[in-house]
């Protein structure tokens, strides 16, 4: 049966597994995706940046020489006007750069065509305001400063100059609004790029979220609809079916016989005959109990064990657990008392299950208590029934405490400590206790004593 | 000729009734102890011929009781017989003088072990 119940657990999980992994190969792709598309926008927000510092060095760059063009054209003025060889020192200035400059005004603008003409078009001009104003240096210089008047008049000098002037302002316009667009355009990128983040990010979440959510629903699909486990769960069932039949049956006959003499129905029994019958009926009964909860574990586990909901009393049948567990206990020196709260309404539960559950609860408080009492308690609390079992006795410890409930798990004190069972009694209480929706747990001071409680909702339980 | 002496060693109560009647009926004398601690002060107190020791006990095991019987001179003689839940019903195990039958083996079983243990004295 162990071997089966591997076999189903190991197949499950590897199906969650399987999701699991799909789970985390999304993850994967997302966060590759988020950061391949952040890298490369970083890529495009350095490449802007950098086109952003080019266009802001071209306008300086052309402010600059118009102002050097002006200083040049002043003072070619004060020469003609002075005849003074110094104030052509700004015209020599820009004569002599004017190449250099606008190839590194062409390197830099390189990134507009538009740019381009207009440089081409503004160097030809200068050179053209070059020449006129070298003209008018050698007129001065042959016919004097009246010559050179009668030319300036002509108005050319000045149409040349406020050309480039409308040209350079154009340029200086363009670049602006080159500016303006690049900035624009980090700022956002900047922002599309937190935008992708946290768009993926959320989905990472959702991804993360419906991994663990989808998980037991993927767990159920599975257990509902392969059919290999169905059949291994019904060859359970059935092999459980012919062992609990073969079981049972010899037993039953072993009891009665042992009745039968017992009672004197086969002949006189003195007492020497009468302590060993019953020795054989206490072992016969303990047999029994093991195969009964052995075989109810079974049954619970494979779904096939069905309520029979009625309104009861749980007062009533605290009472009767009382009645049937005082002996044991008083055998054993130890006080059993009851406390119970007489304004609990009716509710539906299985009486015999229930039954069975405290008297596991009560059968442990005897069996684990050395001395001391034992006190059941009713009560309601949140609309839940409350019941509890609580012992003075050697108590369970924090590192045990999730495993109590485990099938076939026992807490021994001493190695190898005989307590009697085989540990199904608390499995088979949680068992019984979640098919009525209800909740068991433990609460214990190791060496003190131990509290087990179960709840059952009021409110009716629709079809289990 | 004496009737020679056994102690019975168990937890449970109940096997130690059962056994002790036969072991009785076949002209034993027995005594009987429900844990170590007792086995230990009867096999000085009784001085039995063979003791009968359960192996799985509560607080000291079989393997503790007859190791703290071997330090003792008075009592490091005394043949163990090891009667055992650990093994099933047709496995024997030996291993010096000491013997490891099944518990759930026939009475008659042990008490025919009991007397080739004790005619090899
Ligand atoms: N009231 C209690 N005080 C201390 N320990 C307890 C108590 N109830 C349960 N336990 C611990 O939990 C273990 C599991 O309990 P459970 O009732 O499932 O098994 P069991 O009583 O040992 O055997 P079975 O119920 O099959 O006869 C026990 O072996 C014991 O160690
Ligand atoms: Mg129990």
């Amino acid at each position: 049966m162990i071997i089966v119940d591997n076999l189903l657990l190991t197949k499950q999980w590897k199906k969650i597994e399987k999701y699991a992994y799909f789970g985390i190969a999304v993850s994967l792709v997302i966060l590759v995706a988020i950061s391949s598309t952040s890298s490369q926008s970083l890529v495009r927000i350095q490449k802007d940046f950098n086109w952003a510092t080019n266009t802001r060095e071209v306008l300086v760059n052309l402010s600059y020489f118009l102002s050097s063009l002006k200083d040049a054209e002043m003072g070619q003025r004060g020469f003609m006007l002075t005849g003074q060889e110094s104030y052509l020192d700004p015209y020599k200035y820009v004569e002599k750069g004017v190449k250099s400059h606008f190839t590194t005004l062409r390197g830099i603008a390189a990134d507009n065509i538009t740019q381009q003409t207009r440089i081409d078009t503004c160097e030809r001009l200068v050179t053209e305001k070059m020449q006129d104003l070298q003209e008018m240096i050698t007129l001065q210089k042959n016919k004097g400063a009246e010559a050179v008047k009668k030319v300036i008049l002509t108005g050319t000098g000045k149409q040349i100059m406020d050309e480039i002037q409308t040209l350079v302002l154009k340029m200086d316009e363009e670049e602006r609004t080159l500016l303006d667009q690049r900035s624009k355009g980090i700022a956002l990128r900047v922002k599309l790029d937190a935008v992708v983040k946290t768009i993926g990010f959320i989905l990472l979440l959702i991804t993360a979220f419906l991994i663990i959510s989808r998980e037991n629903y993927w767990f159920a699909e599975y257990r509902n609809s392969a059919k290999e486990q169905m059949d291994l769960i019904n060859m359970k069932s059935d092999f459980v079916a012919t062992v609990s039949h073969e079981l049972r049956t010899p037993l039953k006959a072993i009891r009665e016989s042992i009745a039968i003499v017992l009672d004197g129905l086969a002949g006189q029994v003195n007492e020497e005959q009468k302590k060993f019958l019953a020795v054989s009926e206490r072992n016969v009964d303990r047999l029994a109990r093991l195969i009964d909860n052995v075989l109810d574990c079974q049954k619970l586990n494979s779904g096939k064990t069905v309520l029979d909901l009625c309104d009861n009393d749980i007062n009533e049948t605290a009472q009767e657990v009382y009645g049937l567990m005082t002996r044991l206990a008083e055998k054993k020196g130890l006080n059993i008392s009851m406390k119970l709260d007489g304004q609990l309404p009716k509710i539906k539960f299985d009486r015999d299950k229930i039954i069975q559950v405290l008297t596991n609860l009560v059968h442990n408080a005897i069996k684990f208590t050395e001395k001391g009492a034992i006190a059941i308690a009713t009560g309601m609390d949140n609309n839940v029934l409350c019941v509890s079992v609580k012992d003075t006795g050697r108590g369970i410890t924090r590192e045990d405490m999730h495993r109590i409930f485990n099938r076939f798990e026992q807490i021994s004190c001493n190695n190898h400590k005989k307590t009697g069972g085989v540990g199904l009694g608390l499995s088979i209480s949680k068992d019984i206790i979640q098919l009525h929706n209800g909740r068991i747990w433990a609460e214990s001071e190791p060496g003190k004593g131990t509290t087990v409680s179960f709840m059952l909702p009021i409110t009716v339980l629709e079809k289990i | 000729m004496d009737n020679k002496k056994i102690l019975l060693v168990d937890d449970e109560q109940d096997t130690l009734l059962v056994i002790e009647k036969q072991l009785t009926a076949a002209g034993f004398k027995v005594v009987t102890a429900e844990n170590g601690a007792n086995a230990l002060l009867l096999a000085k107190i009784e001085r039995p011929d063979i003791i009968v020791l359960d192996i799985q006990m509560p607080d000291m095991d079989g393997g503790e009781v007859a190791s703290l019987l071997k330090q003792e001179p008075i009592t490091e003689n005394i043949p163990v017989i090891y009667s055992t839940c650990l093994l099933s019903e047709n496995e024997v195990y030996r291993y010096g003088e000491n013997i490891m039958l099944a518990k759930s083996k026939d009475t008659k079983e042990l008490i025919a072990v009991i007397n080739e243990i004790l005619s090899q004295e």
